[in-house]
Order: C-alpha cells, then structure tokens, then sequence
C-alpha cells in the first residue's frame, strides 16, 4: 500500500480550509486531492531541471573553450589545434601533422600548469562561496568573514618577513594554509556559547579577528624590508604567475576532498535556509554540519590562496549569479558555482596575461576590478525584481 | 497513548523564571490549547516540549525524554512551527515544503513525498502557488505554507505556535481544523493561541498559563470564565455562548468603544 502514513492527519477532502474552492488567479480549476498527477510533477520543479542541465551542459563547454583558447594565447602564440595535437600526443593516441618540441615544451611547462591552478582555484573558491553563505543564510557572506583570507595573509607573510624556510620552497604556502585553519578555528571557537554559535556572534567574531590579522600584517608590513615588502604586496594582490606542477599537485587533492565534503553537506544547507531551529526540528544537526562545513571552507580557501595570494570575489559572486539562474538548492548550485568560478578564473587569468601585452596583471586585482561593479549591477537588478535579495 | 507528558518543568534564563513547576498531560486525540497574556511563557513551554531550551523536571513526547534523542528521531516524533517563519534564498512553495519530509528521507515513507506535498498544499489552498518562490509571498501565505510544511511532516505530535496570528478569519478557521482532525486521526497537539474564542472552539481542553504557571487546565467551559480572564489578563470581558453551538465567545468589555 503506497498510501498516507501511518498517520494521516486529515481525512482525504476537498481542502480543510473549506469545500468551496477559492478561484484560482490564473481561472484554473483547483486540483481535488483526488486527481494528483499535475501537482505532483509540478512539485520537481521541471523547468528549473531543465535550467540546471542547459546551464551544466554550457558551461562544460565553455570551460573547455575557454582552457582550449587560455592554453593557446600568450607571449608564443599556438594554435588550438596545435594544443590539442599536443595533449593528445602526450596520451599516446597517434595524431598526424607537425610536431614542434618547443611548443610542447612552452605547454607542458608553463600554460598547463597554469591553467590547472586557475581551473582548481577558481573551483574552491566559488565552492567556499556557496557554503558560506549556506551556512550563514546570508547571499553576502564572504569566506573572508570567517577570517581565512585574512589568517592566510597573516601567515603567508609572517613567513615572508622572518625569512622563515622550515619546509623550504613549502614554507610560505604552507603557513598560509595553516594560519588560515587557525583563525577560522579562533573565530569559531571564540563565538561558541554553550555548544551553540549564533550567527550575528559568529560574524561579529569575524570582524573582531580580520581586524587583529589586518593590524598584524600592517605590522610586517612595517617591520619587513624593501624586498619582504614587495613580496607581501603581490601575495595579496594575488597572481597565477609561475604556476608549477607540483603546486597544482599538492592543493588538488585538498580541494577534492574540499568539494567532495561540499557534496555531502548540501541537503543539509537546504534545510538550514530555514534557520537554525527550524533546521534542526526538521532533523538537522545544525552544529555538526556548521563545524563541518567551517572546516571545509578552510580547507578550499587555504588551498586556493597558498600559492596564488588573495583573489577576491569569486566567491561572492559565482554563486550569486548561478543562484539567480538556477534557484538556491544546493545540490545543483554547488555543482554549477563550482564550473562557473573554474570558468571565471580561467577567463580572468587569460586576462591578467593578455590584457596589456608583457604584463601579468595581478589576477585578484583584475577580479576585484570587473567584480565589484558587476556585482552592484546584480544586487541592483534584483532587487528591483524581487525587492530584495534573490 | 501519552502524547505529551510534562512535570515540575522549570525554565530559568538568566535569573529570571520563566516557568515554574509546570505539569500538562496531552493524550493522543486531543487538542490542547495554551493560552495567557503576553510574556506568560507559552511559547517557552511549546520549546521546552520541542526540546530547545534547557529545563527542570521532566519533559517526555511518547514517553521519551525532550532533547534527549537525535534530532533525526525527535523530528519523526514531533513537528514545530514557530511564531516565525523566514526561508532565507528563494526556495519555491513547493521546495519548502518538502523540506518538512526530510526526516523520512531513506525509509519507505519518502515514497509519499509528491502525494504528501502535494496533499498539505491543497489543505491551506495554496496548490496553486507552488512554483512560486517563499519570500514572494503575502505574510498569511508564508505562515500556510510553514504550516503546510510541517503538517508534511506526518508526525504523531504537533506543537504550533500561533498558527494563527497572519491569517484571515478564513484561514484561521481552516488551520484548527486541520489540527482538529490531526488529533481525530490519533494525533497529540498543542497550540497556543491568542484568540480565546478560536481556543474554545476547536480546543478540547485549555491551559491557561500565567507569570510562568498554569492557574488552570480543563475543558474550555471550565478554564473560560468572564472571572478568570478578567482576572488573568487584567481586562474586563463576558462570556456569552454561541448561539449556534452553545460554544463560549469570548468578548472584552469596551467602555469607550464608540456606541
């Protein structure tokens, strides 16, 4: 038997709220009970399916587009066929036409490192985004909020400044990372109160910690020579120059495992855009899945600044943008926020390479240049749609 | 069956009591009404018995203790719409209303999900608005929806916090039926309400509640009396019975309403 549950509340009639049937806005007639079919459908919501899929499908592409053209423009100019005749060398299938070491040697090197790290980068970032503000049911919250970027700076320069060299060439990416994971654990630790955070306590301590970083880095800054000083400045403006293939090797097992955590939280973000009582009348355990998803969104960040610097609001506004496409569910949205910040970061690093020729533009500048506006213009349009937030 | 069971529950936050030594009793097919003026501590008893806030004494819903199971095996248990109900992003009707079956997800019963959906919908008439996002709706339309969503639930017990207070007579009316016939069909439910006439109508028993006590549980001829309200609620009002059920109506005296 497929029928109510065990308790059915309401004997099955004609709306509880009285027989007469309230006409429709749209002149329909009201669906009895009785005759399912429709409503149940409709409860899918098919035309955001379809959304999701077209969206998925068209970022696929553009993203292999987009690594296509970003591997092949730049100071050696290769062709895209070139570029695919060499990767496809390079995994044995037989590929007929000229073959050029140098070429090669420029992509294997140089270009795909690089466009590797955007790619990866690009993903955490916009992943952490879409947790963050999951997990504050707020569209504005920033992985800064919680202090990672700015405990990732602490770090990253504290190493620069005292010349520290424990783990090598490792060093400064390494205490980014783990600074990082440091001041998010304070400012979490700090803003919990008898096994609870509550959310304004949670941003307030944010605030109060990214001021203590922001003091301490002015501090470095101030103490660090002429040399540690120019360093500090392109950490921060943030910069996929020199990209390697030991650095992508080492940040893209965190980022999956980031995402991979991301993945199983996101039913459970659903559910706390009820807010957090409601969440856990539902069945969430609203503390658990918040310490989870901290802990995740220090490692994608962590991961994402180690060795690129601070690139700024990709995080904000993929997951804004793809949300207004698609709906809020998080299933869907982590999926294309994580193929749209790939995308963005690849087209914005194409950018900071090309733009002005001979320049590598610092990438979070750029970000932060075209990002900024393009965000007003977002919050704008939608508030003029919805009167609010969308 | 027990539904609810509570006794000698005290909550203190701060310094301040905000209950003191309360006992209830809610069997499975009945319907209890909490009422009492502002600040009395209705809603803080409706949270001790969803297992919110720290307490005092003992507090159990089909004889297991509140807050003492996994919020997974509480959700099954019972189902709570609170005095607000805000769904931050732009979830559509019918996705917030299905997040009240998630703590079914898994079983059997998540093969219900469309029918149920589909079915709570059609009870506070808002099938239609389905595809609709949450936060385009009217304030009356939200509170049916949050109703809908945890009367989606399907849980034996139900504890709402004025379900009523955004809707029109209409709705008001329709929403305590759908109580009315949760407690016919087994279920346990404890609502608080502000209108004492709506209390009761569709109440079988009222607990009247006070600076954090009961001053009195009964049926509503019993706990509704022009004294007694007078009294509690520090106005002068008369209780005259429905001239059609014979069901008391509760009406504050207005000396200087305009004749």
């Amino acid at each position: 038997m497929t029928g109510q549950g065990p308790l059915a509340p309401v004997p099955t009639r004609r709306g509880a709220c009285g027989a007469a049937g309230r006409p429709s806005a749209r002149g329909e007639a009201r669906v009895a009970p009785a005759t399912l079919g429709p409503v149940a459908q409709g409860v899918t919501s098919r035309s955001r399916v379809g959304r999701i899929t077209l969206l998925t499908v068209g970022l696929v592409v553009a993203l292999v587009a987009a690594t296509l053209v970003s591997a092949s423009v730049g100071q050696l100019g290769i062709s895209p066929a070139e570029v695919l005749r060499t990767v496809g060398r390079s995994i044995g299938i037989p590929v007929a036409g000229p073959s050029d070491d140098l070429v090669a040697q420029a992509l294997w090197t140089i270009r795909f490192p690089r466009v590797v790290m955007a790619l990866v980068i690009g993903a955490a970032l916009a992943a952490a985004g879409v947790l963050m503000q999951a997990v504050f049911a707020n569209p504005l919250a920033d992985p800064g909020v919680v202090g990672v970027s700015g405990g990732a700076a602490f770090g990253a320069c504290a190493s620069i400044v005292f010349g520290l060299q424990f783990a090598g060439y490792w060093t400064t990416p390494l205490m980014a990372f783990a600074a990082g994971l440091v001041a998010t654990m304070l400012v979490y630790g700090l803003s919990r109160a008898g096994g609870r955070t509550e959310v304004v306590t949670l941003l307030l301590t944010g605030i109060a910690v990214n001021a203590f970083t922001g003091a301490g880095l002015a501090f470095l800054t101030f103490l660090g020579d002429q040399q540690a000083r120019e360093q500090i400045v392109f950490w921060q403006l943030g910069s996929l120059n020199g990209s390697m293939w030991d650095q992508a090797a080492a940040i893209a097992p965190v980022v999956g495992l980031g995402l991979a955590g991301s993945v199983v939280l996101t039913r459970s973000l659903d559910l706390l855009s009820l807010g957090d009582r409601a969440a856990r009348h539902v069945g969430v355990r609203v503390e658990a899945v918040r310490i989870v998803a901290i802990v995740v969104v220090a490692l994608l960040v962590g991961a994402a600044v180690a060795f690129a610097g601070i690139i700024a609001f990709v995080g904000l506004v993929v997951p804004h943008l793809m949300r207004m496409l698609i709906g809020p569910a998080h299933g869907p949205l982590l999926l294309v926020s994580t193929l749209g910040g790939a995308l963005l970061l690849t087209i914005a690093d194409l950018l900071a390479r090309t733009l002005v020729p001979y320049a590598d533009l610092p990438i979070g500048m750029l970000t932060s240049l075209v990002g900024g506006p393009f965000f007003f213009w977002l919050l704008r349009r939608a508030r003029r749609r919805s009167g609010g937030w969308a | 069956m027990t539904g609810v069971t509570v006794s000698g529950l005290g909550v203190v936050v701060g310094r301040r009591a905000l209950l003191t030594d309360v006992d209830l009793v809610v069997e499975r097919g009945e319907v209890l009404a909490l009422v009492g003026p502002n600040g009395a501590g209705k809603s803080t008893l409706l949270r001790a018995i969803a297992g919110d806030v720290d307490h005092t004494g003992t507090v159990t819903i089909d004889g297991v203790p509140a807050g003492s199971e996994p919020p997974i095996a509480a959700a099954r248990r019972r189902a709570v719409l609170e005095q607000e109900h805000g769904v931050a992003f732009g979830f559509r009707v019918g996705e917030v209303v299905r997040m009240g079956r998630a703590p079914w997800r898994g079983t059997d019963r998540a093969e219900d999900d469309d029918r149920v959906v589909a079915r709570v919908l059609d009870q506070v008439e808002l099938a239609d608005r389905i595809d609709q996002t949450f936060p385009s709706l009217s304030g009356g339309e939200r509170a049916r929806a949050s109703f809908a969503r945890i009367t989606a639930q399907e849980t034996p017990v139900l504890l709402l916090d004025e379900p009523t207070a955004a809707l029109d007579l209409r709705h008001q009316e329709g929403v305590l039926r759908i109580a009315r016939a949760h407690a016919a069909a087994g279920g346990a439910v404890v609502v608080v309400l502000h209108d004492l006439t709506l209390a009761g109508a569709y109440a079988d028993r009222v607990a009247m509640l006070a600076d954090g006590r009961v001053v009195a549980d009964g049926t509503p001829a019993e706990v509704l009396t022009a004294e007694r309200i007078s009294t509690v609620y520090r106005h002068p009002v008369t209780v005259l019975p429905d001239p059609h059920s014979g069901i008391p109506v509760v009406v504050p005296t207005r000396q200087e309403a305009v004749q």
